[in-house]
């Protein structure tokens, strides 16, 4: 210890600059993201009220949040309506964002345009354009359909009640299929995810199963499965929170009126930190869940 | 099926014929199966941006008509001349790029420089701070925008403001100005920040470490090394960030329709398109008026005219560099 008095090793050198690299980082999470995330939970227990030399918060305890959970029946159908909406999109899309990036990482002519085609809608799929021409296309469509959705499969579900489907099986059907143009333009992340993920598989894995005989249904489920996994939960959570977060899921939509018409600050903060819980706890369960066969590379 | 011998290494010829035999099943129903589906995806994906083109070219006459699916009897721009206007389109067209682009550099250089110190140095509490980065992503922008609303009217960091308000009397505003999206881009935690220190950190751990040995023994510092080794290694990465990041503020709506209060970028101003056109369909203002001649068409066909207007900058920029971003997300490896 005497020895290295005053002078750094070189490993202390480099962790320096290890540091003097996030410097700027730093700054802007300190001022730019934690002040105003602490003002903001501050603000959920208080009432705000602008001055002419900045604003004053007085503690008020829960009221907000009572406020909000007693009174607000519209915040509270939109919360559970996203929650359901949520847990029966989240497999249908999973499954089908990675049949299609298993489809699209195969070799074939014209693989380059079909990657690109599926993430286009990444492009243009984010925020309000998307919104606004879907309202309209559906505004414009025939009746005038106020359901928002492109597609209408009014023949298919005819077909299923003659034929004696049940009714539950005849909805879910028909609801996912005028979804399905949401569906998949909300998959190009989730794509863009496995396929990345698929291409990091290393072709010995498949090489070495070639040669011991495997079929492509074991090769599917002992290579592929256990290695994407990590991925397959990144693209639940992403998935998780993008719902939640899209522009045209109605609680977003009571939070930004709550911002926009009357700047009604403690307000719209509760509103979206209750949110945030929600989302958290769903995320934690997925993480409970799916940590037993979630399988990583450098796991002793 | 034959669990027996399963282990038993196949005899080249057996090896031969099962390969032909998977082939070939691959080969036929497969492709058609693989095709259909495919192009039938291509219909969904491109099925919105062509209606809404073949609307934005309708006159009156043709949108009323139902013999019309897909291409119009009466060519018409009337509409997106009309929409032009409202928009007022350079303006916008120009302030949004100055955001969009601006930013975009900036969170370039700081999140390559912020994820490249976490890929290639070792230091106390990396993974902590790490966790810390990800953490900004997770958090939804609803819980913030009302206190970073009163940070910009007030703003003030490390002293700053304060200082200027001695001079002035008044804390800096930095509402209405594009130094709200700047700002923030500058220090690392902009739009999606977190995600693009994310990405640039990914890649940099790819990159192997003999490329800094090498430099450093010819004499180059750690700064000359990152700008003059580093940057230019990591160009698929810098083209996916860019473009993430310049879609992303282009489509912007939430901070930009709280910040900026007059209609400054474009896409906020789609969500208040409907009432715009309606309102200058009815309106008695000459100025107005003339924007609606004989030809124009249905008030659904000038807001999609509005929205392809909107969305035609991103979609060429994408035309031009998903060359560079195809490749570079998956060299990216944009997941661990």
């Amino acid at each position: 210890m005497k020895l290295r008095r005053g002078k750094l090793t070189l490993e202390e050198r480099e962790a320096c600059y290890g540091y003097l690299f996030l410097v700027p980082w730093a700054l802007g999470f300190v001022f730019l993201f934690l002040g105003p995330l602490v003002t903001a939970i501050r603000m959920t227990f208080s009432k705000v009220a602008i001055t002419n030399k900045g604003f004053s918060m007085d503690f008020v305890g829960l009221t907000n949040y009572i406020n909000i959970l007693t009174k607000e029946s519209d915040f509270y159908k939109g919360l559970t309506n996203s929650v359901f909406t949520l847990l029966y999109q989240l497999p249908i899309i999973t499954i089908f964002s990675f049949f299609i990036a298993v489809v699209i990482n195969q070799k074939f002519r014209g693989r380059y345009f079909m990657r690109m085609v599926f993430f286009l809608p990444v492009i243009v799929a984010s925020g309000a354009a998307i919104d606004v021409l879907k309202s309209s296309i559906a505004a414009q469509q025939l009746g005038g359909s106020s359901s928002g959705t492109i597609y209408n499969s009014i023949a298919l579900t005819q077909i299923m009640i003659e034929s004696g489907f049940p009714n539950e099986m005849v909805s879910f059907v028909s609801r996912t299929v005028n979804q399905s143009f949401d569906l998949i333009w909300k998959c190009g992340i989730q794509i863009l995810l496995f396929l990345a993920g698929l291409q990091s598989i290393a072709p010995q894995y498949y090489e070495a199963a070639d040669v011991e005989g495997a079929t492509g249904w074991e090769k599917f489920w002992k290579i592929t499965f256990p290695l994407i996994s990590p991925i397959t939960l990144t693209v639940l959570f992403y998935t998780v929170v993008d719902s939640f977060l899209d522009f045209s899921n109605y609680v977003m939509k009571l939070i930004y009126w709550a911002q926009g018409q009357n700047l009604q600050f403690e307000r719209s903060t509760t509103m979206a930190t209750i949110y945030f819980i929600v989302i958290f706890v769903i995320c934690g369960i997925l993480l409970a869940a799916a940590s037993r066969w979630v399988f990583y590379h450098d796991e002793k | 099926m034959m669990k027996s011998n399963f282990f038993r290494p196949l005899r080249a010829k057996e090896r031969d014929i099962r390969a032909v035999v998977r082939f070939k099943a691959s080969s036929t129903g497969w492709k058609i199966f693989r095709l259909f589906l495919l192009l039938s995806l291509c219909y969904v994906v491109f099925f919105p941006i062509m209606f809404m083109l073949s609307n934005a070219l309708r006159s009156g006459l043709d949108a009323v008509d139902p013999t019309i699916i897909w291409i119009p009897k009466h060519y018409t721009m009337q509409n997106f001349i009309t929409v032009f206007a409202l928009l007022d389109y350079p303006r916008s067209f120009v302030s949004t790029v100055t955001i969009s682009i601006g930013s975009a550099l900036l969170q370039i250089a700081v999140s390559a420089m912020t994820g490249y110190g976490f890929a290639k140095y070792k230091f106390r509490f990396r993974g902590v701070l790490f966790a810390l980065v990800l953490f900004t992503v997770v958090i939804p922008q609803q819980i913030l925008v009302m206190s970073l609303y009163l940070k910009f009217k007030f703003f003030d960091m490390a002293g700053f403001g304060y200082l200027y308000s001695l001079i002035t009397g008044q804390m800096p505003n930095l509402l209405d100005n594009p130094l709200v999206f700047f700002v923030p881009s500058m220090f690392g935690v902009g739009l999606k920040g977190g995600l693009f220190i994310y990405i640039f950190r990914q890649f940099f751990r790819g990159l192997p470490n003999e490329l800094m040995s090498a430099a450093k023994i010819d004499g180059c510092g750690h700064f000359g090394i990152f700008i003059k080794i580093m940057l230019p290694n990591a160009v698929p990465a810098i083209v996916s960030v860019f473009l993430f990041s310049v879609v992303w503020h282009w489509s912007e709506i939430f901070y930009s329709s709280v910040f900026l209060s007059t209609n400054q970028m474009l896409s906020p101003q789609l969500s208040s398109l409907r009432v715009q056109v309606f309102r200058a369909m009815t309106s008695n203002t000459a100025s107005l008026m003339s924007l609606f001649t004989s030809e124009s068409g249905s008030i659904e066909s000038v807001i999609q005219a509005g929205v392809f207007l909107v969305i035609l900058p991103v979609l060429l920029l994408y035309l031009v560099t998903q060359k560079f971003f195809v490749q570079g997300v998956e060299r990216t490896g944009l997941v661990e």
